[in-house]
């Protein structure tokens, strides 16, 4: 019993078998992905591209 | 008796100077002006994922010291394993997230393919330092990981010159060549960024250029 609790839970969708930890870890590191694309990042003001480096 | 010419000999080192000097436009290397696209929250985890391998690299240096069993022993030792362990994770979340902005922005365009290219061959390099860091825990998780690895690497052909069951033999490769190739990678794929400069949004690359 103890070996299957150190196992972890685990989802299963079709093929794919996924521990709870990894799936709760990627979909954090999605939330965070969406998070960084519309989260206003400080000091920006729409200043126009200064034609810095491209 | 003439004097010696100072400029235009052919020398090799006169060759290395002038590569060098054209491999990053002026002014490129450490820029403090950026375009106003690159004020974006996605365009922090490709140096949070530096930050991360910095860290990687420290921890890795200072376990180095202690040995490979020194964290079974010392609370101190201990520590600094955990300070390695958590910071590669870091290192590669932000580095899949550092991945999924780039795929998503089509990276590569530009003249940018050996940009991608390069940060593709440290992502997988990265793998295998990660791979050989769990062969290296020395305790019954890396001997049971060796044991189902063998199989996979005896499959492709490899098992007598790369063998998971030599400890010593993972241990060189977690924290010389793998280190020195994600390392060498990782200064190439910043200077190409440099190089090349920030990948414009997407249909703005006329408006950037």
């Amino acid at each position: 019993m103890g070996i299957a609790f150190a196992a972890g839970t685990y989802v299963h969708w079709g093929v794919v078998s996924i521990s709870l930890t990894n799936l709760l870890i990627i979909v954090g590191m999605i939330v965070i992905f969406v998070l960084a694309l519309v989260i206003p990042f400080p000091g920006d003001h729409g200043s126009p591209t200064d034609g810095g480096d491209s | 008796m003439s004097s010696a010419p100072t400029t235009e000999r052919g020398t090799w080192t006169e060759a290395v100077r002038n590569r060098l000097s054209h491999t990053v436009p002026e002014g490129q290397v450490l820029p403090d002006r950026q375009p106003a696209y690159v004020a974006s929250w996605i365009y922090v985890f490709g140096v949070l994922t530096l930050a991360g391998l910095f860290v990687v690299i420290g921890s890795g240096v200072v376990l180095s010291m202690g040995g490979a069993t020194w964290w079974h022993t010392s609370s101190l030792g201990h520590f600094v394993n955990s300070v390695h362990l958590w910071s590669v994770e870091l290192f590669f979340a932000c580095m899949v997230i550092h991945l999924w902005g780039k795929f998503w922005m089509a990276a590569w365009r530009g003249h940018r393919g050996l940009t991608w290219v390069t940060g593709v061959v440290a992502f997988l390099t990265s793998i295998g330092a990660a791979f050989t860091g769990y062969l290296t825990q020395s305790n019954f998780s890396s001997q049971w990981i060796s044991g189902e690895a063998k199989d996979g690497i005896n499959s492709i052909g490899v098992g007598s010159w790369f063998n998971v069951l030599n400890p010593a033999q993972m241990l060189m490769w977690h924290i010389v060549l793998l280190p020195l190739g994600v390392g060498v990678i990782a200064v190439m794929h910043i200077v190409l960024v440099r190089r090349h400069g920030v990948v414009p949004p997407l249909g703005d690359e006329e408006a950037t250029s």
